[in-house]
């Protein structure tokens, strides 16, 4: 009798680890089902009007399968995705960062899908070259870029036509821009910057300073797979003008506690006159004039240059689709996902991602078709600009968690007065020599 | 038969045993031996490091800096057991009108999602149109505005506040149980040997709450050394690392860095500060009532 009551209770004490999961990976490759789309990404990819739209048209054209949608945001994904990638609740498409820290990682891993056999067919070679660069690893393609982005300068044109102030061409210029706001307006605060959280202002901000001031290929170069350094004094004095700007004032004051989310209320509400951003904040932006008339207007223009370089800007892809390396064996599904994935990238989507959620398609397309913002346009422009001066942003937010930590602690100390230039160069510089290495041993 | 009746106790407990060795058991000792090996989460392959993630958290300074907020934040979360305390004796003495309302007003923070109670301290502290200092404006007192969550030297104290706000309630209704549960024959023969107020606190109240005070002091202590989520949601650590705690280290090691293994050796050492404190606390409180 006791052996029998052994017996139950170890038979109940397995039965209960199988369901709660603990023994062995289990479930199928990829998807919850064969007809179920395990879609996870950043909101751009999935709630974005035309998102929504075309994940409709393709549920209608594709009877039976049904798209499940999981927004996230940066942290969010990035914490989620390595443990569900290739399970069964995980995702089979993925909308997120291409760098080495989001897309490469997993590439890395063996969880991405190369698509090198569908490229052509699928049309995704008309992608521009810039994006075809940024999602190559190892010689292959692993993900579809969506929209294609620039830093650039951010201002308001009421305020700046107020004051008089001239569209900044040169650094100098700007920081005499900058200093002419702060003497006849001291309620405007010249720059936009928000470093509280996530700081991600402070770091478009940051990469707009280092292309002003560091030659482009310096600025690639100090990547996992490169060999440039951030002991190049450039990186020290880019930081120095971060701190000196924050020091005279420039940036909105206490940035080090603000919440980024919000940081871009003031530069609606028309009390700060710039911003170092990009094309993802036009649709934000787009009811600031009407709800704040006479007081703002939207206007881009290219970040300005230190004199002593040629013209230069972030110009790449930052999103993109890709997906689990699970759906090699699963041909319907696969094909299914593709045909998501074609349809976001077709030409009948462009006017609405262009005018509707206000995004350049990383496609190449002909702008004369398209009725583009005056913003729009000159993203265009500064791109075109760029041209082989432009790069993809491989600092900062990319080359790892760690640094990207590290830029962050270090923009905030800096703004705080709690860390030097020199101190955060010296700590980027010894987190890129650990993910050289992690990158060569997984490489 | 009386075999039967010997194996129905344990086939009583055997499901709690069961939820309790799969939900905690289990997960512990599978952290446990995480911290012995190297694993970035993504890869099938895994590394056996043996105590080399504890050598390095040994001598990473990161940890140690986060263990000291650690503490910093344990010797502020003194202030919700002392309001605790004063504001259960105030209520259980003073017996005012509608003491059960404000029982309720004081423990009202707790049941607040944390998240919830963080998003909102983080308006209060927003330095240009935040609650906090557009009141000291407001009263003339604007030379005493901060940067709360942005200065490195008083993030960590205006956190530790926001949560000590959110815990006072707790004690309060602890304390208060531990009140109730003092003989009140003992406050009267307190009054005829002429003892006043503050006497009776300290020779009647305060030992007569002993026993609540050491679970006070050990749930605060724990909730303080493991605190992660209002962290994470009002300053993600920082500014300038300056509100890192081994929670939120945990988390950045594990889920960001994906050193899973470094993660589990920094979450094994929290478990066992937090052991020590424990017994050694225990003991002492035991010691001292003997």
């Amino acid at each position: 009798m006791h052996r029998k009551w052994l017996a139950a209770a170890a038979g109940g004490a397995v039965a209960t680890l199988l369901l709660s999961g603990c023994v062995g990976s289990g479930g199928s490759a990829s998807g919850s089902d064969d007809k179920t789309i395990n879609y996870w990404g950043f909101t751009g990819g999935i709630s974005s009007v035309t998102a929504k739209s075309v994940i409709q048209a393709f549920e209608k054209s594709h009877p039976g399968y049904r798209v499940n949608t999981v927004v996230m945001n940066t942290d969010d994904i990035d914490v989620k995705l390595p443990t569900a990638l290739g399970r069964a609740s995980g995702p089979d498409l993925v909308y997120t960062g291409t760098e080495p820290n989001h897309l490469g990682r997993y590439v890395q891993a063996g969880k991405v899908l190369s698509l090198k056999p569908y490229w052509t067919k699928e049309g995704w070679n008309n992608l521009s070259p810039s994006t075809q660069k940024r999602v190559t690893y190892n010689g292959e393609p692993y993900a579809v870029g969506n929209e294609l982005e620039s830093v650039g300068l951010l201002y308001n044109a009421t305020l700046f036509q107020q004051l008089g102030l001239t569209v900044p061409t040169s650094l100098a210029d700007l920081e005499k821009d900058m200093a002419r706001i702060k003497q006849q307006r001291p309620d405007v605060t010249p720059m936009d910057l928000a470093c509280g959280g996530p700081c991600y202002s402070g770091l478009h901000m940051m990469h707009a300073l280092g292309y002003a001031t560091i030659p482009t290929k310096e600025v690639l170069a100090t990547t996992p797979v490169d060999d440039g350094n951030y002991t190049d004094p450039a990186w020290t004095n880019m930081l120095t003008t971060f701190q000196q700007w924050n020091a005279d004032g420039y940036f909105t004051k206490d940035a080090s506690g603000i919440p980024d989310p919000n940081h871009q209320a003031s530069f609606c509400a028309g009390t700060t006159a710039m911003m170092a951003s990009g094309p993802w904040e036009f649709s934000g932006l787009a009811g600031c004039a009407s709800q704040n008339p006479g007081k703002f207007s939207l206007a881009f223009a290219p970040f300005p240059v230190d004199g002593s370089l040629p013209f230069q800007a972030y110009v790449g892809t930052g999103k993109a689709w890709f997906l689990s390396a699970g759906l090699k064996d699963e041909p319907k599904k696969r094909q299914a996902v593709m045909d998501l994935v074609h349809a976001m990238t077709e030409a009948s989507a462009f006017p609405s991602w262009l005018t509707k959620d206000q995004l350049i398609p990383a496609m190449t397309f002909d702008p004369a078709k398209y009725d583009l913002t005056e913003p729009q346009k000159q993203t265009l422009q500064i791109m075109t600009k760029a041209g082989a001066n432009g790069g993809a942003v491989d600092i900062g937010f990319n080359n790892s968690a760690a640094e990207t930590n590290l830029w962050v602690a270090g923009l905030q100390g800096i703004l705080s007065g709690n860390t030097t230039p020199k101190d955060l160069v010296a700590k980027l510089q010894a987190q890129l020599e650990i993910d050289r290495k992690a990158w060569k041993a997984n490489g | 038969m009386r075999r039967k009746l010997r194996l129905a106790p344990y086939l009583f407990v055997l499901p709690a045993i069961l939820i309790y060795g799969v939900f905690l058991l289990l997960p512990l000792l599978q952290t446990v031996l995480m911290s012995f090996w190297q694993w970035d989460g993504l890869s099938p392959h895994y590394l056996w490091v043996g105590a080399e993630n504890y050598v390095r958290l040994f001598q990473d300074s990161a940890v140690w800096s986060a263990a000291l907020n650690n503490i910093k934040w344990v010797l502020l979360a003194i202030l919700p057991i002392v309001l605790g305390l004063f504001l259960g004796v105030a209520l259980h003495q003073a017996r005012p009108r509608g003491r059960n309302t404000f029982r309720l007003l004081f423990f009202l923070p707790y049941v607040l999602p944390t998240v919830v109670i963080a998003v909102s301290w983080q308006w209060i502290y927003q330095p240009s149109t935040g609650a906090l200092n557009t009141v000291l404006r407001a009263v003339g007192l604007a030379g005493l505005q901060q940067n709360w969550l942005g200065d490195p030297h008083i993030a960590l104290i205006a956190l530790a506040i926001a949560a000590d706000w959110a815990g006072y309630g707790f004690c309060m209704v602890l304390f208060l149980a531990g009140l109730n549960a003092i003989d009140p024959s003992l406050y009267d023969a307190a009054s005829v040997d002429g003892a006043n107020g503050i006497q009776k606190f300290f020779h009647v109240t305060l030992p007569g709450v002993g026993n609540t005070t050491t679970t006070v002091v050990l749930i605060v202590f724990i909730n303080t050394v493991r605190v992660f989520d209002i962290v994470y949601v009002m300053t993600g650590g920082g500014p300038a690392n300056s509100t890192e705690v081994l929670g939120t280290q945990i988390y950045r090691q594990s889920f960001q860095n994906l050193d899973i293994g470094y993660g589990a050796a920094v979450a094994v050492f929290m478990a066992v500060v937090i052991l020590i404190f424990t017994v050694v606390f225990l003991r002492v409180r035991e010691r001292t009532e003997a």
